[in-house]
């Protein structure tokens, strides 16, 4: 059996940071993904931006007053001063790897104006997302007590009264299930978008982490928070789901264009935020003012810049997307394209405290599986540097809780593979009405789209609970799997619904408690927010039915100047 | 034939010791799409067996989805089949076949 000090789950931006830093301190480390590194989970999606500190006129104290502001002052504040403080030297250790920034001609920080910010602060990494990945893949290399296991998904956290000491993994390259040990585990899984028919993620970002840590015992806070992004293409079929941003489609600075809905018309001014574009785009299409397939327009055909100086603009900002849609036969600067709101990122997730650290001793979070940072609404360019800021806090956390502990236990996890085995085993049986997993995500999708997307109403959010509750015993035992042993996409997916459609019931009980509307959870039947020092997470354990609301942490070192 | 999309899928389990085979599937198209929508097809549609990776970073770079097709090795989410058409689709890195289409990808670059 493999054994190590730290266990890294997920391989994204945060879980890469996490393993990288835990190893730099000396610890056996383990990262285990559930594809190839750098070629699954989100953060290979993600834009350019990265939110920190750079110019001499900004300040921490701005960008903090500026996340809690965008995030409806339901973020944990002592995380949003962690991230604002060391976002900066993030910055700089991304820079150690080989990771560029873009910069002007005289070496300075060339960083962007992005909404929701005092001063530009948004800083562009060449390559995105992908180049983060690349670099932090390439850094990796220089550890040699860092191994990287790749299509490998977990599937338990391995307790021994009630503290990890390890995981079961199914290994997709073998299709057999296998145990590690460890002694503290970091959870780095990304977010549970997939519960949504219309998302912008990974096809892969389940929440399996989120439902790992439930499992293990932990807290989790905010689920009912789901980002949604307003303009990701929505027709043709073979580019929906690309993501094109408004951000600069609105800057006259960058690209010079609108927003247009049905009927050609403009319906937003200036750069609003995220929940705020998503509220005014989407009465447009409930007031039967939508494009054809139901969302708007993007309009650079007629960008206040010439096609010379647009053409540079896209080249410049989103080059990407840009020849990306143009070779699928959408050239921007042709025609309009179609694009709707798509479930984009989980605010909600783990609850973390400012080491990182989970309810559960030995047991940590970084990145979109933890879930109190961001608070009702995310700035662009916090999503990166969360994963680098506290990539590297729980791979220093993780590794110090380590160093103290003993050996680790003879366990028994032979039952718990065992338990596994059977439950398989049933899903293989032959029976009547049986279902392919990926048509019973499709259902959950839809009814978590329809009941618990951009708008909310406790008689159909509750209709929902009933529904998945349902699921637990009459949908998934159902399901009939193709018998193929190596690589069994099928028994990914079926393992993925179990965490699916228990993340929904937790997610819809959280949006049925939050009687209010804040950010991207927006109440029909409750339309108003409540007053900032009344504001509360939402939060849920196993074994307690109910959700209850805990206080917001606010941090004395920067006083809110409302 | 217009309105069919013919894929010739080579498959394999190497690690079954079972030698590589040709499948043939036609899917109904009336518009042309992606490598990678038409083996979400086959996948849902005809052969819950066929092995291949979902995973599209939407902006062309990652390499998740890299096929050979026709003997030239493509991105499948930025690649258009057309109605009417026959192509084959081989795994692009035979030799680090898992299963299908479904490659390991080498953790060292420079060394792939």
């Amino acid at each position: 059996m493999l054994e190590c000090d730290v266990l890294v789950i997920g391989g994204g931006g945060a879980g890469m940071r996490a393993a990288i830093e835990a190893a730099r301190l000396g610890c056996e480390v383990i990262l285990a993904d559930k594809g190839p590194v750098g070629r699954s989970g989100t953060t290979p999606m993600a834009m350019e931006a990265f939110q920190a500190v750079c110019l001499p006129e900004d300040s921490k104290e701005l960008h903090f007053q500026d996340t809690v502001e965008g995030g409806r002052f339901l973020n944990d504040e002592k995380l949003v001063a962690v991230l604002v403080e060391r976002a900066p030297e993030a910055v700089k250790d991304l820079e150690r790897f080989g990771i560029r920034f873009k910069k002007k001609d005289d070496g300075r920080y060339d960083p962007m104006h992005h909404a929701g910010q005092t001063l530009p602060r948004t800083l562009f990494i060449q390559g995105g997302g992908y180049g983060l990945m690349m670099g932090l893949l390439k850094e990796s290399r220089r550890h040699r007590n860092l191994t990287i296991l790749q299509d490998v998904m977990a599937i338990k956290i391995w307790l021994e009264e009630g503290v990890p000491w390890g995981a079961i993994f199914l290994d997709l390259k073998d299709g057999e299930l296998k145990a590690m040990k460890c002694k503290a585990v970091v959870l780095a899984t990304g977010g549970y978008q997939e519960l949504w028919s219309m998302n912008d993620a990974a096809c892969t970002a389940c929440g399996d982490g989120v439902f790992l840590a439930y499992g293990a015992g932990a807290e989790l806070v905010d689920l009912e928070m789901m980002q949604f992004y307003p303009t990701v293409v929505i027709h043709p079929p073979s580019v929906k789901g690309t993501l094109f941003q408004y951000e600069l489609v609105l800057d006259p600075e960058a690209f010079a264009g609108k927003l247009l809905n049905g009927r050609m018309q403009p319906f937003i001014e200036g750069q609003p935020v995220r929940d705020k574009i998503i509220q005014l785009l989407w009465k447009e299409v409930r007031a039967g003012r939508g494009s054809e397939h139901g969302g708007v327009y993007i309009d650079l055909v007629h960008s206040s810049k010439g096609r010379q100086e647009l053409t540079e603009a896209l080249e410049k900002w989103q080059p990407n997307q840009f020849h990306y849609l143009k070779d699928m036969g959408l050239d921007l600067r042709d025609s309009l394209i179609e694009v709707g709101p798509h479930a984009h990122f989980a605010l909600g997730g783990i609850h973390i405290d400012e080491s990182a650290a989970t309810t559960v001793p030995g047991l940590f979070a970084a990145g979109e599986a933890a879930g109190n940072l961001h608070g009702a609404n995310r700035l662009s360019g916090n999503a990166l540097a969360e994963t680098q800021v506290f990539g590297t806090l729980t791979g220093s956390s993780a590794a110090a809780f380590a160093r103290k502990r003993r050996a680790c236990p003879s366990g028994k996890f032979e039952n718990e593979i065992e338990e596994v085995k059977e439950k398989i085993g049933q899903w293989h049986k032959p029976k009547k009405d049986s279902l392919r997993p990926f048509q019973v995500r499709q259902q959950l999708q839809e009814l978590m789209w329809e009941k618990a997307g951009i708008e909310r109403r406790e008689e159909g959010l509750g209709q929902a609970l009933g529904v998945v509750e349902g699921f637990k015993s009459d949908v998934l035992p159902r399901m009939k799997l193709n018998p193929e042993k190596i690589y069994p996409l099928e028994l990914q997916e079926a393992l993925e619904m179990e965490m699916m459609v228990s993340l929904s019931t937790l997610v819809l009980k959280s949006a049925l408690h939050r009687r209010e509307s804040r950010g991207h959870h927006f109440r029909q039947d409750f339309p108003g927010a409540k007053a900032r020092e009344k504001v509360q997470h939402t939060a849920v354990r196993q074994g307690i039915p109910e959700p209850w609301g805990i206080p917001v942490p606010r941090e004395e070192a920067y006083p809110w100047k409302g | 034939m217009e309105g069919v999309i013919e894929i010739k899928v080579k498959r394999s389990q190497a690690m079954a010791g079972v030698s590589a085979w040709v499948q043939t599937y036609a899917i109904p198209a009336d518009r042309r799409m992606t490598v990678l929508e038409a083996l979400g097809k086959i996948y849902r549609q005809k052969d819950a067996s066929l092995a291949f990776r979902r995973y599209r970073c939407g902006r062309r770079l990652c390499r998740s989805c890299e096929v050979m097709l026709d003997g030239k090795r493509v991105r499948g989410c930025a690649t258009l089949l057309h109605p009417g058409g026959s192509y084959l689709l081989e795994p692009a890195y035979p030799e680090k076949t898992i299963r299908d289409l479904v490659g390991e990808f080498n953790l060292h670059p420079e060394n792939s």
